[in-house]
Order: structure tokens, then C-alpha cells, then sequence
């Protein structure tokens, strides 16, 4: 087997992981899997180090974070300026979503796990970037807050307030389905 | 919204964590791979000299450096010559005839230049108050446009 067949194995391993860091980073399809061809051509050049390396997952995401937080930095006044354009009331946060949550044949009939997942998913999706950047780096990239505020490049205050308003964004979206309320 | 206990709170923020860490990858588009191969082949394909140094090969990277170093010794010792002043009549001389076919281009541009300023000294402040407000105007008015076509399109996108 040749190198590029062996790498093409590797990838087919590793590249949900990877395009799902870059999804939740970014919320864009296109762009997340543009991220993740950038992350798989930089682990072509090191394959021979991560072939067969249990760290090989740990690197490729932390590429893949990094990348994406480059992108971000890249197009960062614009998402910022328009991110604080949209609207912080219940109704503009609630929409397209609402709907979906407070239909009630899902409600009667009680979600699946899957369905649950798959709502919070889109809950989640559905932040504004300046609220959905911050939530996912300290929720599944596991950075304290102190490393994210260095990373965007903002305060530990304004860190700390996003993520809360994150969090109390996806508690009143979930709050419209009694299924998947969280406790 | 009721504020909730900080004990409540922080179990519903741990709840949170623990769901949100349980979400399943999301599958990558079934276009990644095919993707990444084809830009490793056009990569492996492409002759030496195109690729970036770092992948060059090694005899190459070292004529490189040793033509660059030699670039940046001609440049120096010319940098020196210059500065002593024993080429510096012959420079200039040979400027003045390269540059000479722009001189009524130059002269122009000094005619323009000064009938500006005449127009700007004779108007006043008051012209290029009301010309910077009008501009200041006229960009605030893009970026209110701009801002009220992308809340539009976000809009349409997300009902």
C-alpha cells in the first residue's frame, strides 16, 4: 500500500472530527470543509511523525482549531460588528427555531435521544458568532477562560458574559421543548 | 427570566457540558476526501521549482542560498560605493536622462497641484467642511445599506 492510500485511510478516520471542529468554530458548511482540506494537506506533510502516533487525533484538532480560530481572526470585524447587530431579545434568537421546537406532534410524542441531540445541535448552531465561539471553545475544546480571552483576543469579563449569554440562550431555546429541558 | 440558585445553576451548566460533549461528530461531506487526494496529486505533480522551498530539493535549496547570499553581497558592496560618493555624479546624471521623456508629465501634475490648492486657498474652510461631510455622509450611508442588506439575506436565510 502506498503512502497515499494509507493516508486517504487515516483521513477517512479522522475527518469528522475534524470537519466537526471546524463546523461548530465556523457555522459554515463550506468554509468548515475548506478548513478541513487545509488541516489533512498540513497532516500529508507530517504523515510519516502521525502515522501510527496515538497523539495523531490531539494534533489534527488542535490544527483544526487553530485554523479556524485564524479564519475567524481573518473575517473577525465583521462577524464582531454584525454578531452585535442581531438582535438579543427571545423573539430574534428564537427564530427559525422556534417553530421547530414548539411543534407539537414532537412535543406529544416525546424526541428521540437522536432527535434531542440533533436539536441541541441546532440550538447551538443557531448563536450568534460572538456567543457560539466563545460557548464552543470552553465546552469542547476544554480552554479555561483565561485562554480564550487571550486567543480572541478580548477581556476575561466580556469571555465570561458571552458564554453566559450563550448558555442562557440555548436554556431558553431547549425550554420551549419540554422533552429536552435541561434540568 | 427567574435567576436560578448558584447550586441549581452550576449543576444545569454541568448538565449542559456533559450534553453537549455527548453531541456526535458531524459527517464530513462525502466531497473532503476526494478533495484532499486530488490536491495532494496536483501537488505531487508539480515540477520542483513550483513547490514551495522548504520542498525543493537539497542540492537546489543550497545553490539558492549561496545565490541569494551573493545577491546580498553585490547589493552591499554597491550600497558602500554609492555612499562614498564616487558613483553618485554618474547615478544621477543617468536618472536625469531615464527620466527625462517624463518631465512635461511632472509638470502637469505641479500645474494641477497648484491650481488645487489655489481653488482650495481662494473657497475656504467651509468647502472642505461641507466636502468631508458630504463624503462621511456618503460611507455611513454604504455601511447602513450594507448592514440592512445583510440583516435581509441573514433573515431570509434563517426563516
Amino acid at each position: 500500500m502506498s503512502d497515499p492510500l494509507q493516508f486517504e485511510a487515516f483521513m477517512r478516520d479522522y475527518q469528522n472530527m475534524v470537519f466537526s471542529t471546524a463546523w461548530r468554530l465556523i457555522g459554515s458548511e463550506a468554509e468548515a470543509e475548506d478548513i478541513a482540506q487545509e488541516v489533512f494537506l498540513k497532516a500529508y506533510e507530517h504523515f510519516e511523525e502521525l502515522r501510527g502516533s496515538p497523539t495523531a487525533g490531539g494534533w489534527l484538532k488542535t490544527v483544526a482549531r487553530n485554523l479556524s480560530l485564524n479564519h475567524l481572526t481573518r473575517y473577525r470585524a465583521r462577524w464582531r460588528f454584525f454578531s452585535e447587530c442581531e438582535p438579543e431579545g427571545e423573539e430574534g434568537e428564537d427564530r427559525g427555531l422556534a417553530g421547530t421546537l414548539a411543534a407539537p406532534e414532537q412535543s406529544n410524542q416525546g424526541a428521540e435521544a437522536a432527535d434531542q441531540r440533533e436539536m441541541l445541535a441546532q440550538a447551538l448552531d443557531k448563536l450568534p458568532p460572538g456567543q457560539r465561539i466563545p460557548l464552543v471553545l470552553y465546552h469542547f475544546e476544554d480552554l479555561s477562560y483565561e485562554e480564550i480571552a487571550a486567543r480572541l483576543g478580548i477581556s476575561l469579563g466580556k469571555v465570561k458574559t458571552d458564554i453566559h449569554r450563550g448558555r442562557e440562550a440555548l436554556r431558553r431555546r431547549l425550554s420551549l421543548n419540554p422533552e429536552i429541558a435541561l434540568t | 427570566m427567574n435567576p436560578q440558585p448558584p447550586d441549581r445553576r452550576e449543576a444545569w451548566e454541568a448538565d449542559l457540558h456533559r450534553r453537549l460533549k455527548e453531541l456526535p461528530d458531524r459527517p464530513a461531506p462525502r466531497t473532503l476526501a476526494p478533495r484532499v487526494m486530488a490536491m495532494i496529486q496536483a501537488r505531487a505533480a508539480l515540477p520542483w521549482y513550483r513547490r514551495t522551498w522548504w520542498h525543493w530539493p537539497v542540492l537546489a535549496q543550497v545553490v539558492s542560498l549561496l545565490a541569494v547570499s551573493a545577491l546580498l553581497g553585490m547589493a552591499t558592496w554597491l550600497l558602500l560605493h554609492l555612499a562614498s560618493g564616487q558613483w553618485e555624479a554618474t547615478v544621477t546624471q543617468e536618472a536625469k536622462s531615464v527620466l527625462a521623456p517624463l518631465a512635461p508629465l511632472w509638470s502637469l501634475l505641479t500645474t494641477l497641484v497648484e491650481a488645487l490648492a489655489l481653488v482650495v486657498k481662494s473657497a475656504g474652510g467651509s468647502v472642505l467642511l461641507i466636502a468631508s461631510s458630504l463624503c462621511l455622509v456618503m460611507y455611513l450611508s454604504c455601511v447602513g445599506l450594507g448592514t440592512v442588506f445583510y440583516r435581509v439575506a441573514v433573515g431570509r436565510r434563517n426563516s
